[in-house]
């Protein structure tokens, strides 16, 4: 017994530095980058912040430390970290989507920049079809957190929505069609649309009669399903332990298409004919929005969004490049999620009106 | 480099004890030194020449006033000694805050004045610069002896364990230590319990409710609920943040067998604003008594006098923790409550609502410490008051956390029940005089102060830890 005491006095110290001795160890044999002397210099500190950046990731203890404390949160009280929010039954919400709303001259701002864009657009003959994308704790409102925020940014939608159409721009309603009771249109976990709320509103689009309707047709594929962990679970614990606490692995099935006769014009239409420009939405070729517009507008569709960039990024990437001026589409489909309104660093127009939001960092949006 | 870092936790000090260990004693100070310039350089290698000359040049002036032939030739050692050290505070603490100051009394902004600069703060600034003047007051009162061993000095001015959050220490009181310091394996564990106390305040107390703090103050017009959860967290998390930090310290300190001065005693439980002051931060208390408060005069030149010492003590002791209006005015606040007090015998009350008046004033004092800016903190004032409404916003409201909340009632009953915890940590979790181990003096503190420093780690690493969101894409 005497023994077992007088272990007990020892075991801080000992497990403390056993562990910091097996902890180095396992950096020194397991792979990360390499410590390189940045352009910041030894002076001031550059090459110390590469140091402390292996040891904040690398270290044995720091995933499963996440995982832990991140499900017994959830568990416990219901809560993610910073970066999502907790709805019910295992459902995530961006915290993205729970933002301040914009002012009227914020908004007013980035309405200046879409009509700025669309007008640069049609020098090159091109349409712009502007898609807003409802928020998902809009469409999900009743196992969302609040009402309030769903209510909120559906609001700001229909003002966004209306303020382009009353100025003469092509606007789809995307809320509507994402009403859909059966099947999800968004995942559970994820940011995102589901395939099937791609294709709802790749529907839409085609029904608004903003784009006239084509000859293609093409091939579908569709791939065994394959597993989900969605991108807000990273805000609560990991993907190991998420199915411990609730948090359902979902599946995708991924599809490849082909036009149908894509041998006899192989190298006919050379001009563009649909660019479809965006974020994530339009960029995961999981969740088949580009192939969903090709399918049911019966044309060809060529896809430039990005991820993690926002909406304006990718068309300002687009218009400023060389495809862009050499061979112009008919159409621009701009797909815009609507949360994108409430974060101002993202709209030059309105960091020019508040000197507050200019000196905000350019951000650049994980999930986006 | 920061305690509460993996970097220092895993690397820098397992490997500096270790080496440390190895040492033969005669060296220790040279390794000390070597490892404390080597933490503080991991901030950035630059800044650390300004405290190697603020190092020498404090050492050799200390040398001129204890060569001196003459008390007149000893102060004028001591006049361009304490020059040398407050200049460097000045320029670099507090030069970019003059030049603000008046380019706002002339209606323009630096840029304006013809300044396109702004100097970094260097870390722990105050805390060596304030160590160095003592150490050249104490000279020249012949409190302490002019060291000849200017490594056991430089060691001294740099001790990692203190070097860029305190406690200030004083060359006198800790000379005797780098002659001859006693090292066990009793004070080692001792030292590595105490610092993983430290470090569970730090970072499960005072880091939980950091956002409920930042919240508040980052609120526009912030409501009477917030501004209130705010401004208490806020209490919370500095205390258990400043205190966490000092305990580490001296835990390390009695890892090296140096014996620190203990720089907060339940402050929160204090009846007066003078009693707080000597529950909080003792190290600057005793250092602005004896190097500021008695050298004006004290309290030996009359009431009038001696208010105005202590306003001026307290308005200083607010500017040495930054160059902003805002430490200012909440050292003018604590200076006039210290006055007050003294006025009307208020100084010595025991009653319970000595106690919540206490606590209310040091919390109010709280806001204007924390505010970025007067402006944020008549913000928060406002919603203390109910001025900006009582309704949060949602996306306000859903930012609470329950979690944040639990840690700050979890706080707040620690801060209250501390000298209990304490005393029994004292009595019953210590073996007695005898060195008898039982169940109770050994497993249940090595369960729980294991169970703290482990769930500790995992927390730090949970905040750091950042897992790439593309893994899936």
């Amino acid at each position: 017994m005497t023994i077992i005491l007088r272990a007990a006095r020892l075991a801080l110290p000992t497990l403390f530095f056993g562990y910091a001795i097996l902890a180095n160890l396992s950096l020194a044999t397991g792979p990360h980058p390499a410590v390189v002397l940045p352009d910041a210099g030894l002076l001031s500190g550059g090459l110390t912040r590469d140091l402390d950046g292996i040891y904040k990731k690398d270290l044995p203890h720091m995933g499963p430390s996440f995982g832990l404390i991140g499900a017994a949160r959830y568990a416990l009280l219901g809560e993610a970290r910073k970066g999502a929010v907790v709805g019910q039954d295992g459902w995530l919400f961006s915290s993205e989507e729970v933002r301040p709303l914009p002012t009227d001259a914020q908004l007013a701002g980035v309405v200046k920049t879409v009509l700025g864009i669309r007008a640069q657009l049609l020098q090159g003959g091109t349409e712009l079809v502007v898609v807003p994308l409802p928020a998902k704790i809009d469409i999900y409102r009743g196992i969302s957190p609040d009402v309030a925020f769903g209510e909120a940014l559906a609001t700001l939608c229909a003002d966004f929505s209306a303020d382009l159409k009353a100025r003469g721009v092509a606007v789809v309603d995307a809320r509507r069609a994402l009403l859909d009771p059966v099947e999800p249109v968004f995942f559970a976990t994820d940011t995102h649309w589901t395939p099937h709320g791609a294709d709802l509103v790749a529907s839409a689009i085609a029904a608004s009669g903003t784009i006239l309707p084509g000859p293609l047709s093409y091939d579908r594929t569709q791939a065994a399903p394959k597993p989900l962990t969605g991108d807000l679970v990273s805000f609560v614990t990991t993907a190991a332990m998420a199915p411990r606490v609730g948090l359902a692995v979902e599946s995708v099935i991924p599809a490849t298409q082909t036009p149908v006769d894509a041998g006899s014009d192989i190298f006919g239409g050379a001009a563009t004919d649909i660019v479809l420009v965006g974020t994530s939405y339009s960029a995961n070729p999981d969740w088949g929005f580009a192939d969903a517009l090709m399918r049911t507008l019966g044309r060809d569709v060529v896809s430039v969004a990005e991820q993690g960039l926002g909406p304006l990024r990718p068309m300002q990437d687009y218009l400023a490049g060389g495809d862009f001026r050499t061979d112009p589409p008919a159409i621009v489909i701009w797909e815009m999620p609507i949360r994108y309104l409430t974060d101002p660093a993202l709209w030059p127009d309105v960091a020019a009106r508040d000197p507050k939001v200019a000196a905000l960092p350019q951000q650049e949006n994980p999930d986006g | 480099m920061v305690f509460s870092s993996e970097t220092f936790l895993f690397l820098f000090l397992p490997l500096f004890l270790a080496v440390y260990y190895l040492t033969p004693v005669r060296f220790r100070s040279v390794t000390i030194l070597i490892g404390s310039y080597a933490f503080y350089g991991w901030w950035r290698i630059d800044f650390l020449g300004l405290l190697f000359l603020t190092t020498l040049w404090t050492y050799a002036f200390g040398r001129g006033i204890g060569a001196a032939k003459s008390r007149r030739a000893a102060k004028t050692f001591l006049i361009i000694g304490l020059t040398g050290c407050l200049a460097v505070l000045g320029v670099f603490k507090y030069l970019n805050f003059f030049i603000d100051s008046f380019a706002t009394l002339w209606g323009t902004d630096a840029a304006g004045l013809g300044v396109h600069w702004k100097l970094i703060l260097p870390i722990g600034v105050s805390f060596y610069v304030f160590q160095a003047v003592s150490y050249l007051i104490d000279v020249y009162r012949k409190d302490a002896v002019a060291t000849a061993g200017f490594f056991d000095f430089a060691a001294f001015i740099a001790l990692f364990p203190q070097l860029v959050a305190g406690p200030i220490l004083r060359f006198k009181d800790l000379a005797g230590q780098f002659a001859h310091r006693e090292h066990s394996l009793d004070l080692f564990l001792q030292g590595t319990t105490i610092f993983a106390i430290g470090l569970a305040k730090k970072v499960l107390l005072a880091d939980t409710v950091a956002p409920l703090a930042n919240l508040a103050f980052q609120t526009p017009d912030p409501s009477m609920a917030l501004s209130w959860i705010g401004a208490i967290a806020y209490m919370i998390q500095l205390y258990f943040d400043f205190s966490g930090y000092s305990d580490m310290a001296i835990g390390i300190g009695l890892m090296l067998g140096f014996h620190f001065i203990r720089n907060f005693d339940t402050p929160y439980i204090s009846r007066s604003i003078t009693e707080f002051w000597r529950r909080w931060h003792i190290s600057l208390s005793v250092w602005l008594r004896d190097y500021l408060y008695i050298p004006l005069g004290g309290n030996r030149r009359g009431g009038a006098r001696t208010y105005v010492n202590l306003m001026l003590v307290m308005v200083l002791g607010g500017l040495w923790h930054g160059a902003n209006w805002t430490f200012v005015l909440w050292g003018l606040w604590h200076g006039a409550w210290l006055a007050l007090e003294r006025a009307t015998g208020r100084a010595k009350a025991t009653d319970l609502f000595a106690l919540g008046g206490t606590l209310l004033i040091v919390l109010l004092g709280w806001v204007m410490f924390r505010a970025a800016s007067v402006t944020e903190a008549l913000g928060v004032y406002s919603g203390m008051l109910g001025l900006n409404g009582f309704a949060t916003a949602p996306e306000v409201a859903l930012a609470i956390t329950t979690e944040s909340l639990l840690f700050l009632m979890l706080g707040v009953a620690v801060a209250a029940l501390e000298p209990r915890l304490n005393h029994a940590a004292a009595t019953r979790l210590r073996p007695g005089p005898a060195g008898r181990l039982t169940a109770l003096n050994a497993l249940v503190p090595a369960v729980l102060v294991n169970g703290l420093g482990a769930f500790a780690v995992m927390k730090l690493a949970e905040q750091s830890f950042s897992p790439f969101l593309y893994f899936q894409f």
